[in-house]
């Protein structure tokens, strides 16, 4: 990785005497796209927010490219910033609102065309500058707040759920061609969703912030593969969460039985959580050979189809816990008895 | 932000000034007339059967004035808020124009139209051939009480009517299948939603009618006086400034009272009468019965609201020996030797210049006002908000009685100054102009200022080149209203003019209040005027509110 150019230090922010944010520290490599992913309320946009200079600290630091931001405007910083719902000039057409920036900047005509024209193109919207902004359609309007960030070439670049009010198509699209965009010019951004999917196809690294924490910050495979605590686990759909303790005979204890006690995660204590992956579990009787691995005896508490897969809902020894199944063999339907293996490589320790 | 609480200063400082300086005078006056204590003036108001009877009589005349323009307006506000109708659009416009004309304009008019050789008098003696005109009508209460209905009739039917048809029509269907009659579904769905609307409209036209003032002084006659007219009489005729002080003192203490009834009723929020009524649930009139309705809404709006707008145009070309100019010719024209005579060229160009000096000022006050309040941080955004409305709520014969006690001496001399005039309309107008442009403020998204900033615009730039142009219709309109108040304003003018200054609106009354057919003409000529220049500034209004239609977002 890059030297850090933006570094955040112990950043705490609390609104009406609730905390928003304790204790936020990372830093960014030059070119790195970081994705704050979390549920609503816990503080994400909050945090743009401080990084844009739209709202101050109550403590903690912001340094870039090693100058302390704490008392520059927003308008001094010469960072872009993507908002929700886009908020396009509704006055100006689709080619001021993108020279806005550039404009602020006093670039002369010619270079501001110039600028304006290329940064079009790059968001594939050539032509479109004479185009008053509540004549574009939903994806469109997207391109143009994109566009209109990029332009006077931010050296950070903020994004608020940029694509958090497009349908669910358009979506999928556009995430893949934001990424491209940003990497195609290097840019360093921050870029804040609720959306795992969309973090996960944006992001270099994906910090997770949960209950005005930063939970874990993380590469997205490594996040899902390991996530940190329970709390990160839950958020991100793993919920086959079970207790298990350290037992005296050096084995880990669980509801569905013993396990060898070197399991990936952290070190076995005597109040764990065990974390079954819903990708994890076979049938017993599709198991070829003896593969070692977490015997789990239930009921089917529901089988839905889910496309590649069946999402299977089993009740077993007090426990609920829901798996994804290959299509065949075909798993028992609702109200069966199954038995399922997961695979010991799979499973995961947390604290 | 620091930028636009220190423009917020000097507002506070203008009310200081010209608001409550001049009601602690008013105040000071009327317990201390001679810098001693002396509340015997306070005292006989409520001692003498004289002040009783004033009193009653402003409270039952408003009342009946409500009462009737319930009564005739409802109906036409259900029509209009249900029916779509031949140029209903036009129907609309013309509701609006009692909103800006001229009190004294409008009493003018019933003047013409009911005086001894008005129309309909001229109509009766024809037809029953009588030596007499029937109606000593311009001097009377049942002209008041018209003119009154006049004034209030399109206020209660754009209030009710748009509130009206602003009722989700699924509330009315969901009634109907779960087994209402129609009757029912009136009784017991639409007129409990309806009530507060129509609370909140006849409370405000109680209000007017009891601060009513031109209309009363110039239609009611020597027999009728409201507390209005009272004050102005004991001040101006009968030089008694403490009897005046203290009669404006119980006029302030009503005034109040009634807003704060008002602000309690949670009438304020219905206060939206210059909204767009044209989006209503309207269904094509269908049936005899609708039909009728329609028309017979329309004839009343045509002889309550035209009729005597058409005498005035009228009356302003008749003269004795048929069709004739000279009134118009007159205005500009000629002198009198007349003590206080006003030449009404010079009263022209002092309404003029007034207006337009009241505009800016008023502007600036009003947008610095408003910048102020739509700022999420503005302390005590609401309690500014009710405070700064006060002016409107508070009787303009009162207040321009407190300019002549207050602002006539040092510190503050203005007894000679033009300013006087322009700080007394600005005063009532600033805060048309903060409602106007309030609400276009606040429908900006934070985040268009926000996204500016990133790009690198600082606050100022924000304002100059997000802010300023998205509010630029509501400003026009702001403007417009402004302007309009200034041109038509009686009740602080007939104080805090001088023959000298004297606005046009001053000009009518002196000319009404003089014997003779050419002062009358004039009268009549002079009020055409300010009745068409009222109509092109309602038609500019009307242009600026529908091109805001196209730019929404």
């Amino acid at each position: 990785m890059t030297s850090a150019i933006l570094s955040v230090d112990k950043l705490h922010k609390t609104y009406q005497g609730k905390p928003l944010l304790q204790d936020i520290g990372f830093t960014l490599g030059e070119g790195e796209i970081l994705c704050l992913l979390g549920p609503s309320g816990s503080g994400k946009t909050t945090l743009l927010r401080l990084l844009a200079g739209l709202e101050r600290p109550d403590r903690g630091t912001i340094r870039f490219a090693g100058r302390d931001l704490a008392e520059t405007p927003p308008h001094r910083r010469n960072f872009g910033m993507m908002f929700q719902e886009y908020a396009l000039f509704p006055h100006k057409n689709v080619w001021e609102n993108v020279a806005f920036g550039l404009r602020m900047q006093r670039l002369p005509a010619a270079e501001t065309a110039r600028r304006v024209e290329e940064v079009l193109h790059l968001v594939g919207l050539e032509g479109f500058g004479r185009r008053a902004v509540d004549e574009l359609s939903g994806g469109e309007r997207q391109r143009v707040a994109l566009a209109r960030s990029l332009a006077p070439r931010p050296p950070l670049l903020l994004l608020d759920e940029p694509l958090g009010s497009l349908d669910r198509l358009l979506r999928d699209r556009l995430t893949g061609e934001i990424r491209l965009i940003l990497k195609s010019l290097g840019v360093t951004a921050v870029f804040v969703t609720h959306d795992q999917g969309e973090a996960y196809s944006i992001a270099d690294r994906i910090a997770i912030l949960q209950e005005s924490r930063l939970q874990q910050l993380a590469a997205p495979e490594e996040l899902y593969l390991r996530p940190a605590n329970r709390l990160v686990a839950s958020f991100l759909g793993l919920t086959n969460l079970v207790s298990c303790t350290l037992g005296s005979d050096g084995l880990l204890h669980s509801p569905f039985g013993r396990l060898p006690s070197n399991l990936p995660g952290v070190e076995p204590t005597d109040a764990g959580t065990l974390l079954l992956p819903p990708e994890g579990a076979r049938l017993a009787d599709d198991i070829e050979g003896q593969q070692p691995g977490l015997v789990i005896a239930g009921l089917v508490a529901s089988r839905v189809f889910q496309g590649a897969t069946y999402r299977l809902v089993v009740d077993s020894c007090g426990h609920r816990l829901a798996f994804n199944l290959p299509l065949a063999p075909r798993p028992p339907e609702a109200g069966m008895a199954i038995t399922l293996v997961v695979k010991k490589g799979s499973l995961l320790l947390l604290p | 932000m620091t930028v636009r609480r220190l423009l917020f200063l000097p507002v506070v400082a203008f009310l200081v000034l010209f608001y409550g300086y001049p009601l602690c005078a008013i105040f000071l006056h009327s317990l201390l007339p001679e810098g001693r204590w002396d509340p015997t003036g306070i005292a006989r108001l409520f001692t003498s059967p004289v002040y009783a009877r004033l009193l009653w009589f402003t409270t039952w005349q408003a009342l009946l004035s409500t009462a009737l323009t319930l009564l005739v307006a409802l109906p036409g506000a259900y029509v209009f808020s249900r029916y779509r109708f031949l140029a209903k659009g036009l129907w609309q416009a013309l509701l609006t124009v009692p909103f800006v004309l001229p009190t004294v304009v409008a009493a003018a008019s019933f003047s013409a139209l009911l005086g001894a050789g008005g129309p309909i008098n001229t109509l009766i003696m024809a037809w029953f051939d009588l030596k007499r005109p029937p109606l000593a009508a311009d001097q009377g209460l049942a002209v008041l009480l018209l003119a009154h209905v006049f004034y209030n009739y399109s206020l209660v039917l754009r209030l009710v009517g748009s509130y009206w048809s602003g009722l989700d029509p699924r509330i009315r269907e969901a009634a109907a299948t779960l087994g209402a009659s129609p009757w029912q579904i009136f009784l017991r769905i639409t007129l409990p939603l309806l009530l507060p609307a129509i609370a909140a409209a006849a409370l405000l036209v109680f209000v007017f009618c009891f601060t009513s003032f031109g209309i009363v002084l110039i239609l009611g006659g020597p027999g009728y006086a409201t507390l209005e007219v009272e004050i102005y009489r004991q001040a101006i005729h009968l030089f008694n400034l403490p009897m005046a002080a203290a009669l404006s003192l119980l006029q302030l203490t009503i005034n109040f009272l009634l807003m704060w009834l008002q602000a309690r009723l949670g009438a304020g929020k219905q206060l939206a009468f210059f909204t767009d009524t044209a989006r209503d649930g309207d269904v094509p009139a269908a049936g005899w019965r609708a039909k009728a309705a329609i028309v017979a809404t329309l004839l009343f709006i045509t002889a309550l609201l035209i009729a005597p707008l058409a005498a005035l145009l009228a009356a302003s070309l008749q003269g004795e020996g048929g069709p004739t100019l000279a009134y118009y010719r007159g205005l500009f024209s000629g002198g009198s030797d007349a003590l206080f005579f006003v030449a009404p060229a010079t009263a022209i160009t002092n309404s003029l210049g007034f207006a337009l000096a009241t505009t800016v000022v008023a502007l600036c006050l009003g947008l610095a006002a408003a910048r102020h309040l739509a700022a999420k941080d503005g302390a005590g955004s609401a309690w500014w908000d009710a405070l700064l409305m006060l002016p409107l709520a508070t009787s303009a014969v009162s207040l321009g009685f407190g300019y002549i006690i207050a602002l006539n001496r040092p510190p503050l001399d203005l007894r000679d100054s033009l300013a006087m005039v322009v700080i007394a309309h600005s005063l009532l107008a600033f805060p048309f102009v903060m409602r106007c442009i309030l609400p276009a403020l606040r429908r900006i998204p934070p985040s268009l200022g926000e996204a500016a900033a990133t790009l690198g615009a600082s606050p100022g730039t924000v304002f100059r080149e997000i802010e300023l142009p998205l509010i630029r219709r509501a400003i026009l309109v702001g403007a417009i209203f402004a302007f309009a108040i200034s041109m038509g304003e009686f009740g602080a003018s007939s104080f805090v003019t001088r023959p000298h200054t004297a606005t046009i609106p001053v000009a009518i009354y002196r000319y009404l209040s003089l014997p003779g057919e050419m002062n009358y003409g004039q009268a009549m000529a002079m009020s055409s005027l300010l009745l068409l220049f009222t109509c092109a500034a309602l038609l500019v209004l009307a242009r600026a509110a529908g091109k805001r239609g196209e730019t929404r977002r």
